[in-house]
């Protein structure tokens, strides 16, 4: 009896997770597409940045020549 | 899924950065979706040193040019002579707050007649550059660009109404070497040197002779074909000698020999004026006639010491001498 009580939960359990793990398996792969499709140098330390601009080590003056693109990631 | 990036249309690499990301110039990061640049006003290097060092042989000779430069560089030349600074991160070197107008009045303050935007390359401090030259320009002080020329057409039609010199690096006439020792690319620094050119910049062309990589007979004698019949045969034409630095530490330093050769297939070819660069006290450091041959330019290191050009001119056979004499 009692074992039949928990089936349910442990199967909500079970889905719960495999869908987080899923999620997370997603997200990562497409933070990792994301990354692949800019083409550049690396990811800043932004808190490490802002300091410094605060600080007047370095700038953070507008570029001039810049423009938006979309990029597909294709999935 | 489409993700928003943002192109920078500054440099031929035309990086396309994610929130957060640098360009591969390490000075313009995409700060929440604008490009921002690290380094307007924030220079790395200022210095006092003769427009021969640029070297500008050309153009007002045995003057001062205030140099400055920021941290970084769109190319990744494995030979850097000034990699310290041009392959660091600007927030990892000592940047000093250096406005546009205190550039200009330094310059002026220290009877600079030029200022130069060299060591890095100006590309990747251009919009503190365009600012700087704008001034300098209003305030009479003549603006020479020292660069690897790879820039893309737009930002380069609107800086050059205020440059006056400009001594680009041509790395090497092979491609293959742009890709795979400087990361960058051949064609469009043949671009730019044209583009100066047509513009009425004084140009002067530095090719730096690496053993084993560089120091070919085919690629040198494309590159002086290509210099007598693109950019000019009064183009002056600077080899320059290599000394083992950075990732390249395992090479010896050019040979003389080689350097003395290149020199001889070049004027053989019909470039004017070829110099030798990095190897002091020679005759390979003073300007000929190309006409008359005579004596135009006496130097020995960065010193000057004697100038036969008037009004452009040679002062003993009256031939059109390129160049801006002051």
């Amino acid at each position: 009896m009692r074992s039949e009580r928990n089936y349910p939960s442990i199967a909500i359990a079970v889905i719960v997770i495999a869908f987080i793990l899923i999620a997370a398996v997603v997200g990562v792969e497409r933070e990792s597409l994301a990354r692949k499709a800019a083409l550049g140098g690396d990811f800043v330390d932004m808190d490490k940045i802002k300091v410094q601009m605060q600080k007047g080590n370095l700038s953070n003056h507008e570029a001039e020549f810049q423009r938006d693109v979309e990029v597909e990631l294709g999935y | 899924m489409a993700i928003k990036l943002v192109e920078c249309e500054l440099c031929e690499k035309r990086c396309r950065l994610a929130s957060g990301q640098r360009g591969d110039c390490r000075a313009r990061v995409n700060v929440d979706g604008k490009l921002v640049t690290l380094v307007y006003g924030k220079v790395c290097a200022a210095h006092i040193d003769p427009v021969e060092k640029k070297p500008m042989f050309h153009f007002i000779p045995g003057t001062k040019a205030f140099s400055i430069a920021t941290a970084g560089c769109n190319l990744h030349c494995k030979f850097c002579q000034n990699w310290e600074i041009s392959q660091a991160n600007p927030e990892d070197v000592e940047n000093s707050d250096l406005p546009p107008e205190n550039v200009v009045e330094l310059a002026k303050r220290n009877g600079c007649e030029s200022i130069a935007y060299t060591y890095t390359d100006p590309v990747i401090f251009y919009e503190y550059t365009y600012d700087t030259c704008k001034i300098a320009k209003q305030e009479g002080i003549k603006n020479i660009l020292v660069t690897a020329g790879f820039i893309q057409e737009k930002p380069l039609i609107k800086l050059m109404p205020y440059v006056d010199g400009a001594n680009v690096d041509i790395k090497s006439f092979a491609d293959k070497f742009y890709r795979d020792i400087c990361s960058g690319r051949l064609e469009p620094v043949l671009r730019t040197v044209k583009m100066m050119r047509e513009a009425g910049v004084i140009v002067e062309v530095t090719n730096l002779l690496v053993p084993t990589l560089n120091d070919n007979d085919d690629d040198v004698k494309k590159l002086v074909d290509w210099m007598v019949n693109a950019a000019g045969p009064d183009v002056p034409l600077h080899f320059s000698r290599f000394f083992p630095l950075y990732k390249m530490r395992n090479l010896p330093p050019t040979p003389f020999e080689t350097l003395n050769k290149f020199r001889e297939v070049a004027l053989n070819t019909g470039v004017k004026y070829v110099y030798i660069g990095n190897v002091a006290n020679g005759d390979w450091e003073n300007t000929y006639c190309a006409k008359c041959k005579k004596l135009l330019v006496k130097r020995i290191g960065y010193q000057v010491l004697e100038v036969n050009v008037e009004d452009s001119k040679c002062r003993f056979c009256g031939e059109k001498i390129y160049g801006f004499w002051g």
